[in-house]
């Protein structure tokens, strides 16, 4: 896993501290974003390898930010984690539809979002 | 030869006069006979008289004889004959006692000086003055006896019914005839009387008693004669009487009153089949009821005297009713002619006819009656508030008070249109469609709900049952219609409830899982990696542990907060508060970061009715989400209204969103902008609750050009 980047975004400070220091320590090179435009700003600059991506973000849903980019060829859905306080079936679905490479509702255990990673890395 | 000689015309005449006379006596005797009574004894003695005197004038018309002892009788007969029939008069209007004694002596009297006078016995007589003297005193007496009873009779039959007129007016003429006879008698006893006014005068005395006759015992066709005029109005009203009257004891009423027109009778009533009293009229119906009463259930129509102790003659006839056989009676009065077999078969015939016309209007009664139940039970519908509606064949024919209220239309109203067009848009095909079935015979939902529109265009929700009943070919549908518009936006309230209760647990479900993910995952990282983590990032973690932990006590605060509002368990204090210091105390728990503009315009003394921990708690909570969400220049600001005080709390910031503002004081209200920012989304939902705890309201308004500002309205403190 060693240096491969990965864009985290969510809205919630102390989230971002967290996973970055998680997902550091288990050697990704790790940005963030804490809005939908950072997060189509920072991806369409420089495409990292996997994205975490909050459902609930303040500027829009972390599906437009999915579909956006998805649609502009930019990203690849299966290189992303969703990351969701809603643990509606729904969400889990609506996941599946997009083809994301795991979804993981919240509260997480920081070996749930490095296993999600590592599922991703190894599949791709 | 010598016999022959005597036979003129006037003797021929005379002589006939006198068989008469007889012949009335023998009828009126046998009346007696029949009928026992003071009237007919009265009448027997009088015509007994009479006919004396005539067979005495006969005897010495035929024989010539002359003798003092027979003209004696001659003049005491027509005095007793006299006072016979002023007896008969007693009968019917009865005298005093002194008067008919007073009269009894007159009579006497005249009768004495007549007799004392001595009349000369010859054929064409010559008096001397005391003679004529004593015929003056008889003729005055007579005349005065029997005129005085002829104008009674006569008036008398000015206010009795027309058959019982009749006879009293024949009575009065009679005797009227007799007092003429009796003059003219005196006036042609003299020497010059001719011979045609003879004849003429023996004639007339043949004319009074057939008057007599026909007052006295009216035969069987004077009585119908005498009916006659009363038949034809009695004709018609009867017609009238049972094809138009409505009700039954009305018509019991009028038509016992013509029963006893009709006979001459003077009471009469009618008793239905179970013996109650129906109608009466006229006079001694009290006796009759008690004589007529009890009869048994199968009888035959009756003559009969009403008591030993009364001569009054009654008729009795059944009258056949569908729920057996009632009575009419009548009963006589001494003015009445005569009860015998005509009048009963006369008052049977007229009995059937009110039979059936009884039993009519009991039906018409009895129909009236039901409708009026049906009206009643159609009326419990309509108090009820159950609007009720009968179509036949698509057409309304009936429509209760409490479907014209659902509904707001006038019947005529509802008559000139189609009632499916009072049913929403969106229902009415598929109401259509279930006519077009039931019409169709097949089977249809009797009970559904849908919503209509009033005449005032407000929509009510409603239940409706319908059922359709074929009567005698003719499709009749009734439907029963409830406004449940009331419960229907119960239901909808209580769904609404439902919904925002399962909504607010998945918000705070929702708010609680940030703050734990942080927790549990940094937690976990810090036990089981904290030798790789730098010193920083330990720091840093607790920093972030403990802001959550904080973040999720202010969360469960609030909830238990809310939770206890809720349910009325929230208790407040409520105490004058001063407002500047209340704010005073506000800063210092929520002291105005760097950067903010604060100005605070309170007037020293303003009191407000609050509890003021609580109080403060508001005030925090509108300066916090000022400093957080609003501008850099913040104001809180008390102006007096009447006994209200007003305290806004204004900022120069974006102002909040339009699409937030109807659910601001809503719990987990919180704009997408401002997520970031700590807060548990309960803050208003809180303040909006306690304030009104504290018997005021908050609201918001925009502030133009950009800003947000935050009102509370508090009951003034007395000062």
């Amino acid at each position: 896993m060693k240096g491969r980047t990965v864009l985290v975004v969510d809205d919630e400070p102390d989230i971002l501290f967290m996973l970055r220091m998680i997902l550091e320590l288990s050697g990704f090179v790790v940005s963030d974003a804490s809005n939908g435009r950072q997060a189509i700003d920072a991806i369409t600059a420089e495409v990292p390898d996997a994205v975490v991506l909050d459902i609930g973000l303040p500027d829009m849903s972390g599906w437009d930010v999915l579909e956006r980019l998805r649609d502009d060829g930019t990203l690849r859905a299966e290189r992303v984690v969703i990351l969701s306080a809603h643990v509606s079936p729904d969400a889990a679905r609506r996941a599946a539809e997009f083809g994301c490479g795991r979804f993981v509702s919240k509260p997480f255990r920081t070996d749930e979002i490095v296993g999600a990673l590592e599922a991703i890395f190894s599949s791709v | 030869m010598r016999i022959f000689r005597f036979v003129t015309p006037v003797h021929v005449v005379a002589f006939i006069g006198s068989v008469s006379f007889l012949a009335l006596f023998i009828v009126i005797v046998r009346d007696a006979a029949l009928i026992r009574d003071r009237a007919r004894a009265s009448l027997v003695f009088a015509t007994a008289c009479l006919s004396v005197v005539t067979i005495i004038a006969r005897v010495q018309d035929i024989t010539g004889a002359r003798s003092v002892v027979l003209s004696d009788l001659i003049i005491a007969g027509f005095l007793a004959s006299g006072y016979g029939l002023v007896l008969f008069r007693d009968a019917f209007i009865p005298l005093t006692r002194r008067v008919r004694v007073a009269v009894l002596l007159v009579v006497a009297g005249t009768a004495a000086f007549d007799i004392a006078v001595r009349f000369p016995t010859s054929p064409i007589p010559h008096f001397t003055r005391l003679q004529m003297a004593a015929i003056a005193s008889f003729g005055v007496v007579y005349s005065l006896m029997i005129g005085e009873s002829t104008i009674r009779f006569w008036r008398a039959g000015r206010t009795v019914p027309v058959v019982q007129r009749a006879r009293l007016r024949s009575i009065s003429a009679g005797y009227a005839g007799i007092i003429a006879v009796l003059g003219a008698t005196i006036a042609v006893t003299k020497p010059n009387a001719h011979p045609v006014v003879v004849l003429l005068t023996q004639f007339g005395s043949v004319a009074v008693v057939v008057l007599l006759y026909v007052g006295f015992a009216p035969p069987r066709w004077i009585r119908r004669v005498w009916r006659e005029p009363e038949e034809e109005a009695f004709r018609k009203a009867v017609e009238q009487l049972l094809l138009f009257t409505p009700k039954r004891a009305d018509l019991a009423e009028r038509a016992v009153e013509w029963a006893v027109r009709l006979v001459g009778a003077n009471g009469g009533l009618i008793l239905d089949a179970d013996g109650s009293f129906l109608a009466e009229a006229g006079a001694g119906c009290d006796e009759l009821h008690e004589r007529v009463s009890n009869r048994g259930p199968s009888w035959e129509p009756a003559v009969f005297t009403l008591s030993p102790d009364n001569p009054a003659r009654a008729i009795v006839i059944p009258l056949h009713l569908k729920s057996g056989a009632g009575t009419l009676a009548v009963r006589s009065g001494p003015f009445t002619p005569l009860f015998g077999s005509d009048e009963l078969t006369r008052l049977a015939q007229y009995a059937a006819g009110i039979a059936a016309a009884l039993d009519r209007v009991g039906l018409v009664e009895e129909v009236a009656r039901r409708n009026d139940q049906y009206e009643a039970l159609l009326g419990g519908i309509s108090d009820l508030g159950e609007g009720f509606i009968v179509l036949e064949e698509s057409d309304l024919v009936y429509a209760n008070d409490a479907y014209l209220r659902i509904s707001g239309f006038s019947l005529e109203e509802l008559q000139s249109i189609s009632l499916v067009d009072l049913t929403v848009p969106e229902d009415r095909d598929a109401i259509v469609e279930i006519g077009r079935r039931r019409r169709a015979g097949e089977t249809v939902p009797e009970h559904y709900e849908t919503a209509m529109i009033r005449k005032d265009g407000r929509r009510i929700d409603v239940e409706v049952s319908v059922k359709a009943i074929d009567t005698e070919g003719a499709l009749q549908v009734i439907s029963l219609i409830r406004d449940v518009t009331a419960r229907k936006a119960a239901e909808r309230e209580l769904k609404r409830l439902d919904e925002a209760r399962r909504a607010f647990i998945a918000n705070a479900a929702h708010e609680l899982r940030t703050p734990l993910t942080v927790v549990s995952g940094i937690a976990g990282m810090l036990s089981e990696r904290r030798d790789a983590l730098r010193p920083s990032q330990v720091a840093d973690s607790f920093e972030a542990l403990e802001r959550q932990v904080e973040r999720i006590r202010v969360l469960i605060d609030n909830l238990l907060d809310l939770s206890q509002i809720e349910q009325g368990r929230l208790a407040v204090n409520l105490q004058p508060v001063g407002l500047r210091s209340a704010t005073e105390r506000a800063m210092e728990g929520a002291p105005p970061p760097a950067g903010v503009r604060f100005r605070v315009l309170v007037d020293d003394g303003v009191a407000v009715v609050a509890d003021p921990n609580r109080l403060d708690q508001v005030l925090v909570n509108f300066l916090t989400n000022a400093y957080r969400y609003g501008g850099p220049a913040v104001s809180l600001e008390a102006t007096d209204a009447g006994d209200a005080v007003l305290v806004t709390i204004t900022d120069d910031g974006p102002g909040v969103p339009a699409d937030l503002v109807p659910h601001l004081f809503d719990p987990f209200t919180r704009g997408a902008e401002v997520r970031r920012v700590q807060g548990s989304g309960l803050g208003l939902a809180i303040v909006r609750r306690l304030v009104e705890a504290f018997g005021g309201d908050v609201w918001y308004e925009p502030v133009k050009p950009h800003g947000a500002r935050f009102g509370v309205r508090l009951p003034r403190a007395a000062a």
